[in-house]
């Protein structure tokens, strides 16, 4: 066989793509060399090249990836076989090499046979070990994915007080394992996409076969399918490519670091999506209704989650319109006031230079930045902020008379509202609108505010997440959808899985009230 | 996009220019008294000054209360004219009572009346009264301890004598105005008067003594025959008025037992109904309930026995009778039917009421007979059963 020149292998290797693949060369140098140079003779490719067996010895070489693999599996496992034990074995590998190695060398459980240049290049940067051998066209990925990375740890972003509280990690295997031990169930169906050009992001969907809408998988495959995209590196670039509407304040893919409510949204007929990277799952279709629920309302007594679920809906309105409430009250509706608290109101505005709007805008934007600056600063100067926030400018502000004492009463309310939900991205969406109404509340009153919730509504009726609307099963309604949206009913009422998601096998409970036993 | 940025752009620009106005560029009235001087109208309007009212800033010597008096032809114009003298605009939904001055309510009220039901500004809830002997701008004049508005002072001691003492009414504008235009009722109004030294009441060295110099008394009812005063009822009469029209929630009845008013009895429960029956001459029927519990007892009388208890409820309807007989005499005397009779006969016999009665009413109410159907049922005795001025009387010798 004639070696390449070098130009050719040059050629060879600004040729490779995705789209446009090369067989392996069935020389090992030249093997080596184009993956050296692909690579641009990167310091974290380790190439090994030793001889397997004593008798009819066989040139060979090792690839990997310094810190992606699983060092004891590398050595152990696969160079001390193929090194020392392969030459006390009597056996010969010449023929049919591959098929002897496997069967009598490699203790590593995933072996795969590669064929081209692409395909070897997608293995090795995702942690597998290369092995070529000379004269074979044909190279052997051992799966040694290893590496450091996080362990599964306590959730940050949705506590609970009652339900697990580890959380999924980066890494996707993790991240499917803690679903699969949750439901241990042959239906559940995990299939796999590899998203951007560069990044090679594993995806994987996860749903529960004959629960799940086989329409809604379609679906989700095409517009998976459809993402063209260098590089997906958060959950986020998913969901902005998936989702159906993207100038919507609201958020029509649900995201969360949860495993127990993947697991809770798996079984009513949902679709999790698990991106390699990050510890946050996408799960659809996603109404509105998910972002005022969190999974501990069903790990807590009935009475106690309706009630909190109340709570939360009174939350959302609060967090929405109490600064509008207050500016439309104060400046166009006096006569609506208990006539004792608009004195004392009055009194407290006595001398303060701003109308109520600019009032309420200047300590609105002013809790915004302390918030968005509580997020970036390191923890370690946390605290300054709270400290600045809460006297410099909550105290100080009112003892100078440049806000009034109820405007900070209404911005503390608000904030406090917001932290609520259960999800931090609702709350962004009511941060964006509170603005709105306040402009709406300061130009048209009360008539504003009305107006504003009118167009909010209709356009919360007109958005559609995979085809289900997004006020479901309010509008449309659905009594029996009733059941779980303003109150939590108990678990044996809960019979059916979600009308509009799981049309099929929806029957979810059988159970009988619980009784206390007949006496005889 | 487009037109969304258009709508944001106008909603920032537009902020403030319709109709808006700061808590702090308004003067909230709180109360507004219409006298007539020299057949010239004169307003009174109460206005607050916040600051000193509430809110957590030192408070000065100012007072919580400023008094504009302006001359006008009517009632809005000379709210509008006070613009001039106060440094704010008059904001009037918060006004708690109306007060007329004597002199007009002789004259007649319904000339404001019109603009205080007109006015879309004004909430309907505040308290009428009428001065009695004084304008309206001597009695919201007077500086009133605890409260220091006082025109929340006249409000809620109006509200609170109402539902605890028998010879109180609050009346509102919609029931004023049903009385006035109601075919077969007249309109009643509570009497404001100023006890004591209206001068120095006016200062605030009334409120810094513990004893005021001047106080405000809630009087009994004022009667209109129309819109206009034509007399008042003592108050006997007025109790006897709110328990034939079923405005009695608490109050304290005496009754003489051996010697005078010696055993006072708390009606906590009161309903009564007026219905009307034509039976060859016109009969005003009065059947009314009530419960009433052993307040106060000075003299010496056992509750051991049914027949003691049965006599004392049996005194009592006849003393609540007579009370309502008072009053039924004066209102006759007159000439106005405060009671509403005539309103209840028209109900009660529509055909009758237009044919013979509707003309002239009030001979026929003059002429009326009123039977009483009054049941008394004592339910408690307080704390003690026996009352202890017997033995008060032993112990100090005085044994019969």
């Amino acid at each position: 066989m004639r070696r390449r020149t070098k130009k050719q292998k040059q050629a060879i290797i600004e040729n490779i793509s995705a789209d446009h693949d090369v067989a392996l060369s069935s020389d090992l140098d030249e093997n080596i060399d184009i993956i050296k140079e692909m690579l641009g003779h990167s310091s974290d490719l380790i190439t090994r090249k030793f001889v397997i067996g004593a008798r009819e010895p066989i040139q060979s070489a090792i690839f990997y990836i310094n810190g992606l693999i699983n060092e004891a599996s590398v050595q152990h496992d696969l160079l001390h076989e193929l090194v020392v034990e392969s030459r006390e074995a009597e056996q010969t590998y010449k023929a049919n090499c591959f098929d002897t190695i496997k069967k009598h060398l490699v203790s590593i459980g995933n072996v795969n046979e590669l064929h081209t240049i692409a395909e070897l290049f997608h293995v090795l940067l995702s942690g597998d070990s290369i092995i070529i051998l000379d004269g074979q066209r044909v190279a052997l990925a051992i799966g040694t994915r290893g590496g450091e990375g996080r362990g599964v740890e306590t959730v940050t972003s949705q506590e609970v007080v009652r339900g697990p509280k580890e959380a999924f990690t980066e890494r996707i295997s993790t991240n499917i394992a803690l679903i699969r031990r949750r439901i241990k169930d042959p239906n559940l169906w995990m299939k796999s996409y590899c998203i951007g050009e560069k990044t090679q992001t594993d995806v994987t969907i996860g749903y529960l076969n004959g629960v799940v809408n086989d329409k809604l998988v379609e679906e989700l495959d095409r517009r998976l399918k459809r993402i063209k995209i260098d590089a997906i590196l958060e959950s986020g670039y998913i969901e902005e490519l998936i989702q159906d509407k993207t100038y919507t304040p609201f958020p029509t893919v649900y995201n969360t670091e949860r495993p127990d409510a993947i697991a809770g949204g798996l079984l009513e007929g949902k679709i999790a999506i698990f991106v390699d990277g990050t510890p946050f799952v996408l799960l659809i279709p996603c109404l509105f209704e998910h972002f005022l629920q969190s999974s501990e309302d069903y790990y807590q007594r009935t009475d106690i989650a309706t009630l909190l679920r109340l709570l939360r809906m009174l939350a959302f309105l609060l967090a929405l319109l109490t600064p509008s409430l207050y500016i439309a009250l104060t400046n166009f509706h006096q006569e609506m006031i208990p006539t004792t608290l608009l004195i004392s109101l009055a009194a407290q505005r006595e001398g303060i230079p701003f109308p109520a709007f600019i009032e309420a805008l200047l300590m609105e934007l002013t809790f915004e930045l302390l918030r968005e600056a509580g997020i970036r600063l390191p923890s370690a100067v946390g605290s300054a902020i709270s400290i600045v926030g809460a006297l410099v400018l909550g105290q100080a502000a009112v003892e100078a008379g440049i806000v009034s004492a109820m405007m900070v009463i209404v911005v503390s309310l608000t904030a406090i509202s917001s932290f609520v939900f259960p999800a931090y991205n609702l709350a962004i969406t009511v941060r964006i609108l509170r603005f709105g109404f306040m402009m709406l509340a300061a130009s048209l009153g009360l008539y504003g505010i009305f107006t504003g919730i009118i167009i909010l509504v209709l356009h919360m009726t007109s958005l559609r997440s995979f085809g289900i609307p997004y006020l479901s099963p309010l509008a449309p309604f659905n009594l029996t959808g009733q059941k779980d949206i303003f109150i939590r009913a108990p678990l044996w009422k809960e019979m059916t899985r979600p009308h509009l998601i799981s049309q099929k096998n929806i029957v979810r409970s059988d159970s009988k009230p619980p009784k206390p036993p007949k006496e005889d | 996009m487009k037109k969304l940025l258009i709508i944001l752009l106008s909603l920032i620009i537009f902020t403030g220019c319709w109709s808006a106005t700061e808590l702090s560029d308004m003067a909230i009235a709180t109360a507004i008294g219409v006298d007539l001087v020299d057949d010239q109208i004169i307003i009174t309007l109460q206005v607050l000054n916040p600051a000193e009212v509430a809110g957590n800033e030192e408070k000065t010597s100012r007072t919580a209360i400023t008094n504009y008096t302006i001359q006008g032809d009517t009632l809005f114009e000379a709210i509008r004219k006070l613009t001039a003298t106060s440094p704010r605009k008059i904001f009037v939904s918060h006004i708690r009572t109306v007060i007329f001055g004597e002199a007009l309510a002789i004259e007649g009220i319904v000339d404001t009346l019109d603009f205080l039901m007109r006015d879309h500004e004004l909430r309907a809830d505040f308290m009428i009264a009428v001065a009695r002997e004084a304008t309206a701008e001597e009695v919201l004049s007077i500086m009133t301890p605890l409260e220091k508005i006082s025109a929340e002072r006249v409000y809620t001691s109006i509200k609170a004598s109402e539902e605890f003492w028998a010879p109180s009414k609050e009346v509102k504008l919609n029931e004023l105005a049903n009385a006035i235009i109601t075919e077969g009722k007249d309109a009643v109004i509570t009497g404001l008067a100023i006890v004591g030294d209206e001068e120095k009441g006016k200062t605030i060295e009334n409120v810094e003594s513990t004893v005021p110099y001047a106080s405000l008394f809630v009087e009994n009812m004022s009667v209109f025959s129309g819109d206009q005063l034509v007399g008042w009822l003592n108050e006997e009469e007025s109790k006897g008025f709110n328990f034939i029209t079923n405005n009695i929630d608490n109050t304290i009845e005496s009754i003489s037992w051996k010697g005078s008013d010696d055993i006072s009895l708390e009606i906590t429960k009161h309903q009564s109904k007026i219905s009307t029956r034509l039976d060859g001459e016109l009969i005003v029927e009065i059947s009314s309930k009530m419960v009433v519990n052993i307040a106060d007892v000075e003299t010496d009388v056992s509750f051991e026995s049914q027949d003691t208890l049965h006599e004392i409820e049996q005194r009592f309807a006849k003393t609540i009778e007579a009370l309502m007989l008072a009053s039924i005499e004066t209102a006759k005397d007159f000439h106005v039917d405060i009671f509403g009779f005539g309103e209840q006969l028209r109900r009660d016999h529509p055909r009758e009421w237009e044919a013979n009665y509707k003309e002239d009413w009030l001979d026929h109410f003059e002429d009326c007979k009123v039977r009483f159907d009054t049941e008394v049922d004592i339910r408690h005795g307080g704390m003690i059963t026996d009352p202890i001025y017997p033995e008060v009387d032993k112990a100090n010798g005085l044994e019969e």
